[in-house]
């Protein structure tokens, strides 16, 4: 099944629409946005809420639907 | 199975809006006397600055690096704010800071991925629409500047004209704001502005904020 999510980039505020099936991973989530805006993939965590999102869980098991907006945050380091 | 495909993109436009009066302006308490008078210079002249960083945040991002000071702890939180511009020129508004647990020593500093989930609360409960403007950590004892590591940070996440990059030093009592420039990066001007006088966020037009004014963190000085 497809359904349509939306992806903010929380530096920027711009969104994405992305389409994806339900059996798509987050890590695939991170990735087609991240590389949507010429980001490092490893360098940022998703979130639905105060829930991070990781891995190669589904959307269906993460607890995603349609229409939910997701927030891709930095995971900076300072040295 | 196909690969997610995106279908859109809507960008955020910077908001036309007037800075935060002069009224309502002041320097930082740790900007030595040739910054303070750089400062004065600004405002006498009605130029804006590059970065407008709210009293609440200020407070809470020097009450955040004075209280691992002791321990010679770097810190670091995300600025949250808005990108604006006036009269051509752009410039960044700091209306609050958030952060969470870290994982730090004197020379390194990030989020503990433990902890993501009060970072999260953080954000939703600054309760305005952010963009993060940037960041903020601390150099203990260290002086203020971009090191390799904050360099790679602010080039793959903050590397818009308008982010910031605000290293604050606790023990030298000096705080910088910065942004990327060419190859490197230059020093940014910012004041610190009372948001009872913010009245440009409250005209006509503008979306309705209410700021939550909750110290994280005890006052450690």
């Amino acid at each position: 099944m497809t359904v349509r999510i939306k992806v903010k980039n929380a530096e920027t505020g711009a969104t994405v629409e992305m389409e994806l099936e339900v059996e798509n991973t987050i890590d695939e989530v991170i990735e087609s946005a991240a590389t949507f805006w010429s980001k490092d993939m490893g360098a940022y965590v998703l979130r639905k809420g105060k829930k991070v999102l990781r891995g190669g869980g589904s959307l269906t098991e993460s607890g995603i639907r349609a229409d939910d907006v997701l927030e891709l945050i930095p995971d900076p380091e300072g040295g | 199975m196909a690969r997610p495909k995106i279908v859109g993109e809507t960008k955020r436009p910077l908001g036309e809006k007037e800075p935060p009066p002069s009224s309502g302006l002041g320097p930082h308490p740790w900007l030595s006397e040739q910054s303070r008078s750089a400062h004065q210079q600004r405002v006498r002249s009605g130029a804006i600055f590059d970065v407008y960083l709210s009293r609440v945040g200020e407070e809470k991002i020097r009450s955040h690096a004075v209280k691992e000071a002791p321990r010679r702890l770097e810190v670091m939180g995300f600025l949250l704010g808005e990108a604006c511009t006036w009269k051509g020129e752009a410039y960044s508004v700091v209306r609050d800071v958030v952060t969470t647990e870290l994982r730090s020593s004197s020379s390194k500093v990030r989020f503990d991925p433990k902890a993501f989930p009060k970072l999260f609360h953080g954000l939703d409960d600054s309760g305005f629409d952010y963009i993060l403007v940037g960041w903020y950590h601390s150099h203990p004892g260290h002086t203020c500047f971009l090191s390799g590591t904050d360099m790679e940070t602010q080039r793959s996440m903050f590397n818009q004209p308008y982010h910031v990059a605000l290293v604050i030093d606790p023990i030298n009592r000096d705080i910088k704001t910065f942004r990327l420039r060419d190859d490197g990066y230059e020093e940014t001007m910012f004041a610190v502005f009372d948001p009872l006088h913010d009245v440009a966020a409250n005209t006509k037009g503008a979306r309705t904020r209410r700021l939550k004014v909750t110290p994280v963190m005890q006052p450690g000085h």
